[in-house]
């Protein structure tokens, strides 16, 4: 250990420029990864905010859970009901999402129209607390005419802010604006305009189709398993493979599983730069062990074995990763810090660049490993020299 | 002229003499580039593959959708503003030879046991001889189109023929979609593009029945009669309905602006990561300057020398930059060959494992860029050392041991 140190202090140019190689490829890593995790992290919040206690039912089977929840209207107003009485439900509700032309004052501009039937509404708002109002009020049963605004409908969407009270027009149909909504951190909601399903249907003339259930679990504990009734139920009315209930742990799971592909090929290219830096190291290590022949000469003519030639020189070239791995994790905290201060100026939504423990110590061990394996084949070379050769080197 | 050459000789000596140093350093630029060019080429293979089939839909459409100036939202495609009669406006409008109709929604399909969420379209017998025959967007492989008031029967994508259920889907076989029955009786060729492959197409009528919707439509294609003014044309197409639903409620894409847009989501996606593997040619960078270094150590007395004997600093420096070209030129060009070649591997056993087809490719303005690169990369890494070296005074460098 201490003719390690002693080695690279002699050699100072060329150890500090092998280990700024290690230095930038590991900073490089982590500050791209601290995105990824940031992203994974925001996500998650997202679907926590709107309570682990869900289950989305939506139609179609495997992986296309977002695609059918955008697009698809396989369901019908009636399965609410039969949904509702599954085991474990508390309660369920409806939703028939569409884009429409909606007009405030002189402007029209498309927008997400979300129908929510009125005798929900008091489910929707105050129950399952999915949305939550700000000011004003919902719809009662039967009301007509009347439209709840999610808070950038009403704040940014249109040039003027629209106030509870005002006039807006979907496709020519006339509403009252009653209520503006809570940010739900979610931006589709956020722009969207709530009316009352019926009167969205007699827009759209779609007669009892519906593109998403939500239902909340009366037992969190349980939550997969009453999943697993609502889908059971389904498949007994329609046939399997039809529908789909995904608890919102499991679309958190599979958000995160993205991101965490996403990672790891960003990850992967920039450990391009790491192999690199390895090759860098065994450049260095060998010339070290060139300068050294007859210091190696000396150890082994005075007993040295050939593993204790090798493990000097694996600590060595270990020490130059490792090096490397702590100032490039320092820089990288450093940078995804930067990158955090600057999202924040710059994107509209919240976000933090995270860099985890588990990162740390996993980047540590891996540029202590390029080090060792970057060390191995000089230290292979020393270790193998004749002493007599080595002594009458130079 | 006489010193570069002699410097040429002179690095050309040095590598002999450190050969392993040499190679490894020269071999931390091949690794670089080899990953810049292979990832390129995967990029640039995309994007011509894309671009084709955007050209091979023709160069004078246009799409109609609803939507604001942002561009492509979420609203323009699950937008139902548009109504059938929307089709006949359009046409009415100069310029324009003709347009079809599309709705297009998401349901569950069934065949045999499986149950699939896929794209269900609907159109009128009109559209589809439009689509399939005239316009050419979509063409039929076997079996044939939908005629006016066939009810239950569906033509289908290439990938719903045999990708996207277990068994193969023939024409002749049954689909069921939201339990209603439908025979199959023609299947299309590929556009290449996944979202239209995964298409089952049936009557504006059917689809109706099954999602209901009184006249709306999700999208109209429009072909130009002539395609130099296609731009005037997509103006007065969305001037004309955004005269009717208001502003900012219509977006109109040509098939040239489709390809601008693929084509600069493809030079961002480039750019970023080419950024990234190009932190390797950094470190690779640093590996040069170190090799240099180490080179003026070792060689300190023999500057001396040829100092002492009248060389200028200049000469002094060309002769140590020209050293550090060289070590990333060699890099550039086996990274480059190293780069070819596994873009030849991704093309032999990628492209089974990838629904799209593309073909890597590397250009030549790639392989001339590279090459400027890595022997920059290797010049700049070099500037220090050289100055280093070049700055000793004679009779230190001289006693040097």
């Amino acid at each position: 250990m201490e003719l390690s140190l002693d080695s690279l202090k002699h050699r100072k140019i060329s150890s500090s420029l092998t280990i700024l190689g290690i230095v930038i490829g590991i900073t490089a890593i982590i500050s791209l990864m601290s995105i990824g995790e940031g992203l994974q992290y925001a996500v998650a919040e997202q679907l926590e905010a709107a309570g682990s206690d869900k289950i989305i039912i939506t139609s179609g089977s495997g992986s296309d859970v977002l695609m059918s929840a955008l697009f698809g209207e396989g369901l019908k107003e009636s399965d609410i009901d039969m949904i509702e009485n599954v085991n474990g439900v508390e309660i369920a509700i409806g939703f028939l999402f569409n884009s429409f032309p909606v007009k405030y004052r002189k402007e029209t501009l498309m927008t997400s129209v979300m129908g929510l039937r009125s005798e929900d509404t008091e489910k929707v708002f105050s129950q399952m607390k999915v949305f939550e109002i700000n000011k004003g009020r919902y719809f009662e049963p039967n009301e007509k005419g009347a439209a709840v605004l999610g808070k950038k409908a009403a704040l940014d969407l249109f040039e003027r802010e629209v106030n509870i009270g005002d006039s807006v027009y979907v496709k020519d149909t006339k509403f009252r604006v009653i209520g503006i909504l809570k940010s739900t951190a979610n931006n589709q909601r956020d722009n969207a305009i709530f009316i009352p399903m019926e009167q969205l249907r007699d827009i759209t003339g779609s007669k009892d189709s519906i593109t998403m259930i939500i239902a909340k679990a009366s037992d969190v504990s349980r939550i997969e398993d009453i999943a697993d009734e609502i889908e059971e139920e389904l498949e007994k009315e329609y046939g399997k493979g039809y529908y789909q209930a995904t608890t919102s742990q499991q679309i958190a799971e599979s958000v995160s599983s993205i991101f965490s592909v996403l990672s790891f090929v960003v990850g992967g290219i920039a450990s391009i730069s790491l192999v690199v830096a390895g090759v860098g190291i065994s450049n260095t290590m060998f010339t070290a062990v060139m300068e050294r022949t007859k210091e190696i000469g000396v150890m082994k003519a005075l007993g040295a074995t050939n593993y204790d030639v090798i493990q000097i020189f694996l600590i060595e070239a270990g020490l130059l990763g490792l090096i490397g791995g702590i100032v490039g994790t320092i820089l990288g905290t450093i940078i995804s810090q930067i990158i955090t201060i600057a999202a924040g100026s710059v994107l509209p939504v919240e976000f933090k660049a995270v860099v985890t423990i588990e990162m740390i110590i996993m980047t540590l061990l891996f540029s202590f490993f390029v080090g060792i394996v970057s060390g191995l084949f000089p230290a292979r070379r020393a270790a193998k020299l004749q002493p007599v050769e080595a002594l009458r080197y130079g | 002229m006489k010193i570069l050459e002699e410097s040429l000789e002179i690095a050309l000596d040095t590598f002999k003499h450190r050969k392993l140093s040499s190679v490894l350093t020269v071999l931390g630029i091949v690794i670089g580039i080899a990953a810049i060019i292979s990832l390129i080429s995967m990029g640039t293979g995309l994007e011509i593959s894309l671009s084709e089939q955007l050209e091979a839909m023709g160069s004078d459409k246009i799409l109609v959708m609803p939507g604001d100036e942002q561009g492509l939202s979420l609203a323009a495609f699950t937008g139902e503003s548009l109504v059938d009669n929307d089709v006949e406006i359009v046409e009415d409008i100069s310029g324009v030879k003709m347009a079809a109709g599309l709705l297009f929604k998401t349901l569950p399909v069934r065949y045999k046991d499986e149950v699939i969420s896929t794209y269900v379209s609907g159109a009128t017998e009109e559209a589809y001889n439009k689509l399939f025959l005239e316009m050419k967007i979509f063409e039929i492989n076997e079996g044939r189109s939908i005629n006016e008031g066939e009810s239950g029967v569906v033509a289908i994508g290439s990938r719903i023929v045999d990708d996207i259920f277990e068994d193969e889907v023939k024409v002749g076989d049954t689909l069921y979609i939201k339990d209603k029955k439908f025979k199959i009786i023609g299947n299309l060729k590929s556009v290449g593009n996944a979202q239209d492959d995964q298409n089952v197409y049936l009557t504006l009528e059917d689809m109706r029945n099954l999602v209901g919707g009184k006249d709306s439509l999700t999208l109209i294609y429009v072909q130009a009669s002539n395609q130099k003014n296609i731009d005037d044309v997509a103006e007065r197409i969305e001037k004309k309905l955004e005269n009717k639903y208001g502003d900012n409620t219509i977006i109109t894409l040509t098939s040239e602006q489709m390809t601008e847009m693929t084509s600069s989501i493809f030079a961002v996606l480039s750019f970023v990561i080419v950024g990234i593997a190009s932190i390797s040619l950094v470190v690779a960078g640093v590996g040069i300057a170190n090799t240099m270094f180490i080179s003026v150590m070792e060689r300190t007395k023999e500057i001396g020398v040829m100092k002492a004997l009248g060389a200028t600093n200049y000469d002094v420096i060309q002769i140590f930059l020209v050293e550090s070209a060289l070590l990333g030129l060699l890099g550039g060009i086996i990274g480059l060959a190293v780069g070819i070649g596994i873009s030849y591997l991704i093309n032999l056993f990628a492209t089974d494992l990838i629904p799209v087809t593309f073909e890597a490719t590397v250009t030549t303005e790639m392989m001339i860029w590279s090459l400027i690169f890595s022997t920059g990369v290797g010049i700049v890494s070099g500037l220090w050392p050289a100055r280093k070296a070049a700055k000793l005074q004679p009779v230190e460098a001289l006693r040097y041991e």
